[in-house]
């Protein structure tokens, strides 16, 4: 079963990832920090990490940066209800970026497509 | 003892010849001395002729006037500027040339001159004349007698329209920008709760049989939270129009051209500006204007930050992948309590800041892929830090790689979008 890692700081948006996400077939845990992240994907590393840019402590595009000088294999998909990010130099190096919402059939796509494309389904 | 005769003749001979002497020298002294005189003459008039010839050459405005405030000279750029001829103006007090009153404008800086001796700014002044209008900064220049004592002073009117518009704009783009980031700051924390309410309502009305009429209930709560999603979204219009538009930069050129903007008032709140550029910078890509605008907030802070006088250093040098900009004043140094709220919005320590400064700027860098880093103590000073990614436009990539031997750069990975590409 394909395995995610959800870095989110806010609790209910952790619980309806894990919950949707769970319904598509996925095996899904999620941290609130990106230090948690980093120490989960340390322990035992998931198939593709969901990461919020927006984190207390270190934020997500610092950890991306720890993401890719560690495991370069792991792919990273950036979530952010702060659309502007997208712009952001930093963001590209992700295999994806999707703009947190309500609607959760983007971010489903796209972590389909990452899946396919890094050759983990 | 020789007789008489012969002593007086000798005697007058010698006088004779006493007096010649006298008279020759006298004549030939007095021709060698016209020689000098006609030197000194000519050698005065050369330089009149040099110091009127750079005092029209200037082609901001120059004037020098007497205790009363009467016109002695004024440069042809001055003149011209106000419609008249040079010796029109010589002779007229100033005041009655420039405001049209009848007594010395309070805010001319040559009152300072006087009393002190010493130079004055009077910055920005509005300077308008029939349909010329232009921003000036107003310098004055003591000229002393033999005793010290100011007898005239020398009024430098520097024309800074340009830089008056530049800081206008740049206001205008703050004001903006902290805007935009308070929206953005409020459209984030209304949208995560929303996509939870909006994310699990869609669940159960998914889970819902088709023929429940609760299910009309949950579409409601669904159409409503998508409207409220696209209220913010267009509330995040204002700040996705401030993305940077990226094009070729020269770090050490924004610097050069912030100086310019910032050097008015250095030299009369007594702080110097050391540039400190590190050689063979390689051009990144960037907004000059939104750079200029985030080191030119800090530098301000800095100068603000030391009203007694100090130093700022800009320092520039690359340093792996990354161009570092450090900017040092010799100030007071941040307290521990103002250091975690200095990049809030709408946070200051000055009664007459915004509180945008600061945000704005690290918003301008973060925006450029960059981070800033303070360094400060009390009693210590303060530096702040600058990281920029180097950013190479896809041109410039493509050089590289014919330079090195590849035809042309990898874009397997999908990485290098919007045209430029970032070196990890």
């Amino acid at each position: 079963m394909t395995r995610l890692l959800i870095v989110d700081d806010e609790k209910n948006i952790r619980r309806l990832y894990e919950s949707e996400l769970a319904r598509e077939g996925y095996e899904v845990a999620s941290v609130e920090s990106a230090e948690a992240a980093l120490e989960a994907i340390e322990k035992d590393p998931p198939d593709l990490v969901v990461l919020d840019i927006r984190l207390e402590g270190m934020d997500g595009i610092d950890c991306l940066r720890s993401i890719m000088e560690k495991r370069r294999d792991l792919p990273v998909i950036l979530s952010s209800a702060y659309s502007t990010y997208k712009q952001d130099f930093a963001s590209w190096m992700a295999d994806a970026y999707v703009v947190k919402s309500a609607d959760l059939s983007e971010l489903k796509t796209t972590i389909k497509t990452v899946l396919e494309k890094r050759g983990k389904v | 003892m020789p007789p008489f005769g012969v002593s007086s003749v000798s005697t007058l001979v010698v006088l004779l010849v006493l007096v010649g002497a006298v008279l020759g020298g006298w004549a030939l002294g007095s021709l060698l001395a016209r020689g000098r005189f006609r030197r000194l003459h000519e050698s005065i008039i050369k330089s009149k002729r040099q110091l009127q010839a750079i005092f029209d050459g200037i082609t901001d405005g120059l004037i020098i006037v007497d205790r009363e405030f009467r016109i002695v000279a004024v440069n042809k750029a001055e003149a011209a500027f106000l419609g008249r001829e040079p010796h029109e103006l010589v002779g007229k007090p100033c005041y009655e040339v420039y405001c049209r009153g009848d007594a010395p404008c309070e805010l001319c800086p040559a009152h300072e001159t006087f009393a002190t001796g010493r130079v004055a700014l009077v910055s920005p002044l509005e300077h308008t004349t029939g349909y010329h209008r232009k921003g000036v900064d107003v310098y004055t220049f003591p000229v002393n007698d033999e005793n010290g004592v100011t007898i005239q002073a020398i009024q430098y009117i520097k024309d800074v329209t340009d830089r008056l518009q530049l800081q206008q704009q740049l206001r205008e783009v703050e004001q903006l920008t902290g805007i935009g980031q308070m929206a953005a700051n409020v459209a984030h924390e209304i949208r995560n709760p929303l996509i939870a309410v909006g994310g699990f309502a869609r669940q159960l009305h998914e889970e819902m049989d088709p023929d429940d009429p609760r299910r009309e209930h949950t579409r409601v709560i669904l159409e409503e939270v998508t409207r409220l999603e696209q209220i913010l979204r267009e509330q995040l219009t204002l700040e996705r129009h401030l993305q940077p538009v990226l094009r070729p930069v020269d770090v050490n050129q924004i610097i050069k051209d912030v100086r310019k903007l910032v050097s008015h008032g250095i030299l009369s709140s007594g702080v110097r500006l050391v540039g400190d550029l590190g050689e063979g910078l390689p051009v990144t890509m960037g907004d000059a204007n939104q750079l200029k605008q985030a080191f030119l907030n800090i530098i301000n802070n800095a100068i603000q930050s030391m009203p007694e006088g100090g130093t700022v250093t800009v320092k520039t040098q690359q340093l792996g992948q990354h161009i570092l900009v450090t900017i040092t004043d010799t100030g007071h140094g941040i307290p521990e309590e103002v250091m975690d709220k200095l990049f809030v919005p709408f946070f200051t320590t000055r009664k007459t800041g915004s509180g945008l400064g600061l945000a704005v700027t690290r918003r301008i860098i973060e925006n450029h892929g960059g981070r800033i880093d303070i360094e400060s103590g009390v009693g210590r000073g303060t530096s702040f830090i600058i990281t920029l990614p180097i950013v190479r436009s896809t041109q410039q990539a493509r050089q590289d790689d014919i330079h090195r031997g590849r035809g042309r750069p990898s874009t397997s990975d999908g990485r290098d979008a919007a045209g430029t590409e970032v070196d990890p």
